[in-house]
């Protein structure tokens, strides 16, 4: 799979689950046991914000709003970013954590999601 | 654990004076402080040496119907000092000055002390072994009910004797079933959060509580009807000292020592941790699962003993059944997270200096959690490195 470009910007849903009161949870920002230490990601090269968040709830997954963080940021804590085309997602990517220990990916989580936030809504149906 | 058979130091240059010493182990007493709940075990402790010194004396003299006048009276303890390791408090004991003899060089006073203290080793010694006394006086069982009675779980009392090659523990378990074998029930000190059901004319609160069932809390009757009254079904947290049967069936509210109504907004966090246990199966894609009761009851009680701090908390699920508790406190973006079965653990990131953070750090119990929080984050005090 291809790696991608530093400056690239990547989309990530937020779960209606994982925002509370206004907040988003870190667990928004790590892979759980079943994802394999991969958390889903959209490009923005390829999609818009908004087709992003459509395109995910269409496959009849839940999400409140759509993030951004660059590839960078993820590279920063020693995380690989990587092109993931699907059949119904040719935007689709990856953030691989696998160089990253449980603890390691606690803290990963709440840096990027801390960064996530301050950036604002890239998508948000609400706002 | 340090032996502490040489902490009990026999240093009575005077001859009238004599050290005992405990020692508190626990995440509670790690500072080498004392909580003032645990003062009362001090006090009790005294009395038992005293009592059982008594039954010493009456054995060395079984020829003296009456102990010599002002036997306990006349022999006091007090508090000097707090050791290391994790909290050893010393008790200087004095005695009457004279009554040695050149045949009998020890103090009767001390002689009497010294197996009264042996009689209580022995006695928890032998508990910790499943071994119980057929009986003993209804004294002494007041006196073991009010000893220890602060202790949590996770937290030791261990008594030593210079004579023991090992130190004797008490935990509150060893404690509970020495004192349920000698009588129906014992006391202990709880806190927990009930709901308020009624306002009885004469008791006092009928409250609920998950952990506890229904009791009623002597209130007084004016207090409970104004503040109370107009709050039926809302949370209020207690502590008390209570009397438990064998199976921990609260029979008795022995003392009140606080109770005061759950604010608005912590109420709003125990509701939200409520409705977490309504998500479906399945709630985070497949293999995910809602909370917990253990991982609900965790959260619950970790919003009560910081139910001042609610207002910064926000609460998620965790897919494995758990739950997170995420909030920033000086400086710290933390996550305190209660696993499927209700274990804990806290970390974080400093929101000023990329290079502090916390490793995901797990806690025994709900109180060695809350100590760390309290001793790290509490106003003023110091963070880890």
């Amino acid at each position: 799979m291809k790696h991608l470009n530093d400056n690239e910007i990547l989309y990530r849903q937020i779960h209606p689950n994982f925002l509370i009161n206004g907040r988003v949870s870190s667990q928004a920002f790590r892979p759980t046991p079943k994802d394999k230490s991969c958390l889903s990601l959209d490009r923005k090269a390829l999609t818009e914000a908004k087709d992003s968040y459509l395109n995910y709830k269409a496959r009849g997954l839940p999400t409140v709003g759509v993030l951004e963080l660059e590839v960078k940021e993820f590279q920063d804590q020693n995380i690989d970013c990587i092109e993931d085309p699907q059949e119904n997602n040719t935007a689709h990517a990856l953030a691989n954590y696998s160089n990253l220990n449980n603890a390691s990916q606690k803290k990963a989580g709440k840096k990027l999601a801390n960064l996530a936030w301050e950036k604002g809504w890239a998508h948000n149906p609400n706002t | 654990m340090s032996n502490i058979n040489n902490q009990h130091q026999s240093l009575n240059t005077d001859n009238d004076i004599e050290f005992f010493k405990l020692k508190y182990n626990g995440d509670r007493f790690e500072d080498h402080s004392i909580p003032v709940d645990c003062l009362p075990d001090l006090i009790a402790y005294q009395d038992l040496l005293l009592d059982f010194a008594r039954d010493a004396w009456k054995e060395d003299h079984p020829n003296r119907q009456r102990l010599p006048n002002h036997f306990c009276k006349n022999v006091h303890f007090s508090l000097v000092e707090i050791g290391k390791g994790s909290a050893i408090p010393t008790l200087k004991c004095h005695f009457p000055s004279g009554g040695q003899t050149y045949l009998h060089p020890v103090h009767p006073h001390l002689t009497a002390l010294k197996k009264g203290e042996e009689s209580l080793v022995s006695l928890f010694q032998e508990a910790s072994k499943d071994n119980y006394p057929a009986a003993l006086s209804q004294n002494k069982i007041t006196l073991l009910n009010r000893f220890g009675a602060s202790l949590k779980d996770g937290e030791s009392l261990v008594l030593d004797h210079s004579d023991s090659s090992a130190p004797t523990l008490i935990t509150a378990e060893i404690r509970r079933k020495l004192i349920t074998r000698l009588s129906e029930t014992y006391e202990k000190r709880i806190s927990f959060s009930g709901k308020i059901l009624g306002v009885h004319t004469k008791n006092g609160l009928d409250i609920e509580s998950d952990d506890f069932g229904r009791m009623v809390i002597p209130v007084d009757h004016d207090e409970a009807k104004e503040i109370y009254g107009p709050n039926l079904e809302a949370l209020v947290n207690l502590e008390l000292t209570v009397t438990l049967d064998h199976q921990d069936k609260v029979k008795s509210v022995e003392e009140v020592h606080s109770l005061y109504l759950v604010d608005d907004i912590s109420q709003q966090r125990h509701d939200e941790i409520d409705n977490l246990g309504n998500l479906p199966s399945n709630w985070l894609g497949d293999k995910s699962d809602p909370p917990s009761e253990q991982a609900m009851k965790s959260a619950h009680q970790f919003v009560n003993y910081f139910d001042s701090l609610s207002e910064l908390f926000y609460i998620y699920p965790i897919a494995e059944g758990g739950i997170q508790i995420e909030f920033d406190i000086n400086e710290w973006d933390l996550s305190v997270e209660f696993d499927i079965k209700g274990c804990s653990e806290v970390y974080g990131v400093n929101k000023k200096e990329d290079s502090k953070d916390i490793d995901p750090t797990p806690f025994e119990n709900i109180e060695a959690l809350c100590l760390f929080l309290n001793r790290y984050f509490g106003a003023g005090n110091e963070t880890p490195e």
